[in-house]
């Protein structure tokens, strides 16, 4: 008799816990207050602050434990940084204007201009791409937002003009514009950019309205809907485009089509899946081995954007309302995780340099400014929505 | 999921053909199909009763449990389908079969429960009772009829249930990773 139920418990034993370190983990999702994610992504843009540099820009990279910047500049993530501190200035907090204008004169010494249309320009290697583009229009649009100022109608007109330029006419864009041949690079795409240029479209229309950007702004929702995976060979659809989230979020009151609304239904599922995995995951050897390494906070913010837009059209459209609670919930969980990993406090002040760690997210002991740019966006899109609030 | 289909997922987790075959044709006494009937049926309805208690106590999202259960059951089905069910020595007269094996781990496994739970989270406790019980009947009834001596069908039928099981665990994995 023994023998058998010796066996059998064992057996059950080490499948429990064989399925406890792989299958079933725990997952954590840190409780957090709409205030205190707000206060989050507040000191997110406080390390943006503290680590701009005179001409505008920002800093690329930081390591925490030799206190140096690293090479190395990003100017589509220049633009998405400055968008993100408009973003938050749109939702209330307009002490960030004057480090957002500082990034936003950076770009406007860097543009690119032909015929009746801009782009920004990286300096670097004098690329003209589409997502650089995109993301300083999308910054001047939350400015427009934040501050009801004018002065940049024109160029904004100029720059969605330029990211026309390389729309395809089944509403796909190309990446790049060749300032020497004068004409798109032909057959190079980013699974990036078309969503980051739908979003500026559809913000184009909130503002200007009856000027036809929205008509752009639909053949490209057609593309990213039904097409995109497939025609760019992206692995594992829905690809987990924040961009086109935000857009169809800002889109959704013009009317979706049922196209649309399967692939939020999938977006928000891959979003879903993520935020869960990811909730199992802990920083320790076991956690590295059978689930991999925590996501940086870039990563992690990106989801949290993306479920914020899906919020948004699922508000707007009665065929997606019965996504807002999973919505919620999983929002409030990157919220939760973002703000537990945010280097603050008794962590910052143990740091070599507290001011340059403060407010930031490290990985292996860097930090990427676009860490600090998406997850600022998600946990302040997330203190929106959670307390009831519209996002800007 | 449809009733009918909850109540079938869980008797092809459960596989009542592969777990009567494993006795090898020797027929249970009453006694231990009280015994063993009774007590697997406990433990599937507590684990049905208590199904969100226990993911929450584990701070496992049922949406996550989904994936896991549908490897649980496709592991169990796929082994099946490879290996035919596995023999286990049973002894009618010995005064503790009824526990091991009998009850464990003929009737009540990893892949019948990760079933239950699964459907008492998403459908009803109740239903997940309904389906662990004819499950467990279905099992007990074949082993008294001796379905283990049956040839042929002993190796045959496990299997094709098990095919199912993999099916249900493909559908499991598929809804759950479809889920927020």
């Amino acid at each position: 008799m023994k023998r058998p139920l010796l066996l059998t418990v064992a057996a059950w034993a080490i499948g429990a816990v064989a399925l406890r370190i792989t299958l079933l983990a725990p997952q954590h999702c840190p409780a957090v207050t709409p205030s205190e994610a707000f206060d989050a992504a507040r000191l997110a843009a406080a390390w943006i602050e503290a680590n701009q540099y005179p001409d505008g820009s920002y800093v690329y990279e930081y390591s925490i434990e030799r206190d140096i910047d690293l090479p190395g500049y990003n100017v589509v993530r220049h633009a998405g940084v400055t968008m993100a501190l408009y973003q938050l200035a749109a939702a209330g907090d307009p002490s960030v204007l004057p480090t957002a204008d500082r990034g936003l004169d950076w770009m406007s010494r860097n543009l690119y201009r032909h015929a009746d249309w801009a782009a920004l320009r990286d300096p670097g290697n004098g690329s003209v791409r589409l997502g650089a583009t995109a993301l300083m229009l999308a910054s001047l649009l939350q400015r427009r937002i934040a501050t009801d100022d004018p002065r940049y109608d024109g160029l904004m007109r100029e720059l969605a003009r330029g990211m026309l330029v390389l729309q395809l006419p089944d509403g796909a864009f190309l990446n790049r514009w060749d300032p020497v041949a004068l004409q798109p690079v032909p057959g190079e795409r980013s699974k990036y950019a078309t969503g980051e240029a739908f979003w500026a479209l559809t913000l184009m229309h909130r503002i200007f309205p009856g000027e036809g950007w929205d008509a752009a702004a639909r053949r490209t929702a057609r593309y990213l809907a039904d097409d995109r995976d497939r025609i760019e060979n992206l692995n594992y659809p829905p690809w987990a485009d924040q961009w086109a989230a935000y857009g169809f979020g800002e889109m959704a009151s013009w009317g979706l089509t049922e196209s649309d609304v399967r692939y939020l239904e999938a977006l928000a599922a891959r979003f879903g899946l993520l935020v869960r995995t990811e909730s199992a995951r802990r920083d320790t050897v076991l956690s590295r081995l059978f689930r991999g390494r925590q996501a940086r906070a870039a990563g992690m913010g990106t989801w949290g954007e993306g479920l914020a837009g899906l919020r948004q059209a699922a508000d707007a459209d009665p065929r997606l309302a019965h996504l807002r609670p999973a919505i919620d919930e999983r929002l409030a969980c990157v919220a939760g995780m973002l703000r537990d990993r945010q280097v603050a406090g008794t962590r910052a002040a143990a740091a070599p340099a507290p001011v340059r760690a403060t407010g930031a997210w490290f990985t292996e002991g860097v930090t990427r400014m676009d860490d600090q740019q998406h997850a600022l966006s998600a946990l302040l899109l997330a203190s929106l929505i959670l307390s009831g609030k519209d996002p800007p | 999921m449809t009733p009918f289909l909850a109540v079938i997922a869980i008797i092809a987790a459960v596989n009542p053909f592969a777990a009567a075959a494993r006795l090898d044709g020797k027929r249970p006494p009453p006694r231990h199909i009280i015994t063993a009937g009774n007590l697997s049926l406990a433990f599937y309805a507590l684990a049905a009763t208590f199904a969100g208690d226990i993911l929450e106590a584990l701070s496992v999202e049922p949406e996550s449990f989904l994936v896991a259960a549908a490897v649980i059951i496709a592991a169990s089905g796929a082994a099946t389908l490879a290996l035919g069910p596995l023999r286990l020595h049973y002894d009618p007269a010995s005064r503790y079969a009824d526990l091991v094996p009998l009850a464990v781990p003929v009737l009540l496994g990893p892949a019948g429960l990760s079933a239950v739970i699964v459907v008492a989270t998403r459908e009803s406790a109740g239903l997940a009772i309904v389906g662990s019980l004819a499950a467990v009947v279905l099992c007990l009834g074949l082993a008294v009829a001796r379905f283990g001596a049956a040839a042929p069908l002993a190796d045959g039928l496990p299997r094709l249930l098990a095919g199912l099981a993999v099916v249900v665990a493909a559908g499991f994995a598929v809804d759950g990773i479809r889920a927020i």
